[in-house]
């Protein structure tokens, strides 16, 4: 399973220099932070890493690691990837190898 | 036959957007709404309740979401009017592999705590493409970085103890590139 990373791993999406510009007249001023985001939203965005990726998220800082290695975690990360788990992963479906699996 | 009904969204800061009710639906939540205070026009049956007054606007509050980042989605919501996503109601994992849409990349090419507002904003009102967007575009910052890369693009603390790193860094050592 280990080939459907799908995506180039091109340059990183830095290079366009300029950022849109909003005309905002900022009224309220909120200091959201990557931090911010709630649990299931960083799920969301881990699920469109490859799996290298995935695996250096777990040595950037604590709560990330117990992310890395929520089983819960891989286990929507597998759906996503592979959307017709119960089917074709029946065998998986009730074993803790969702990481394993994802990452091998 | 009765004109539509005027639409308007108030932020959590008090401002008052005006909007197609078209525009509106693209998030799934006001849409919900939308169909239990409006039934569409066709469908109204009886016309139970349509002497009250129709010309007042509805006006929808959504508390969790300031006017700058309105300002943005309804910029997006508007671009898409014309389009119907086809699952809608849906998890789209399907177009989890698909690249992102040019024009979402250059919509979304804002500051990073913008960026972050938009995604929260369209998880509270349920605009599925344009949080799927808003989810790629972070998985493309992270993508390929070094976790101490990450770490200062996110503005992250690693609080690991040297001892703790150490640890998972071996754990992890067969997953390192070379």
């Amino acid at each position: 399973s280990e080939s459907a990373t799908g995506q180039s791993e091109s340059a990183t999406g830095q290079s366009s220099h300029t950022l849109r510009q909003h005309p905002t007249r900022e009224k309220t001023i909120s200091h959201i932070a990557f931090t911010d985001l709630p649990t299931e939203l960083l799920i969301q965005i881990f699920s469109h890493l490859d799996p290298a990726s995935l695996r250096r998220i777990a040595l950037v800082c604590r709560s990330w690691n117990k992310l890395a290695s929520d089983n819960a975690v891989w286990c929507q990360i597998f759906q996503a990837r592979f959307h017709r788990v119960g089917a074709t992963f029946s065998s998986l479906a009730r074993t803790p190898a969702w990481r394993t699996e994802l990452i091998y | 036959m009765t004109k539509e009904r005027q639409i308007a969204i108030i932020t959590s800061d008090g401002d008052r957007f005006p909007v197609e009710r078209k525009v509106a639906e693209k998030s799934i939540l006001i849409k919900n709404m939308l169909k239990n205070l409006l039934p569409v026009e066709g469908e109204e049956g009886e016309d139970s309740e349509s002497d009250e007054e129709d010309d007042e606007p509805i006006e929808i509050p959504t508390q969790n979401v300031r006017s700058a980042v309105m300002k943005n989605i309804l910029e997006w919501c508007e671009h898409y009017k014309d389009i119907n996503f086809p699952d809608d109601e849906q998890d789209d994992d399907s177009k989890k592999s698909a690249p992102i849409d040019p024009w979402d990349s250059n919509f979304l090419n804002v500051d990073q705590e913008m960026l972050y507002e938009i995604i929260l904003a369209a998880n509270y009102l349920n605009i599925k493409p344009l949080l799927n967007a808003g989810c790629k575009v972070v998985a493309e910052m992270i993508r390929g970085k070094s976790p101490e890369e990450i770490r200062k693009t996110f503005n992250i603390v690693n609080d690991f103890t040297p001892e703790e790193e150490a640890a998972i860094r071996r754990e992890n050592e067969w997953a390192e590139d070379r």
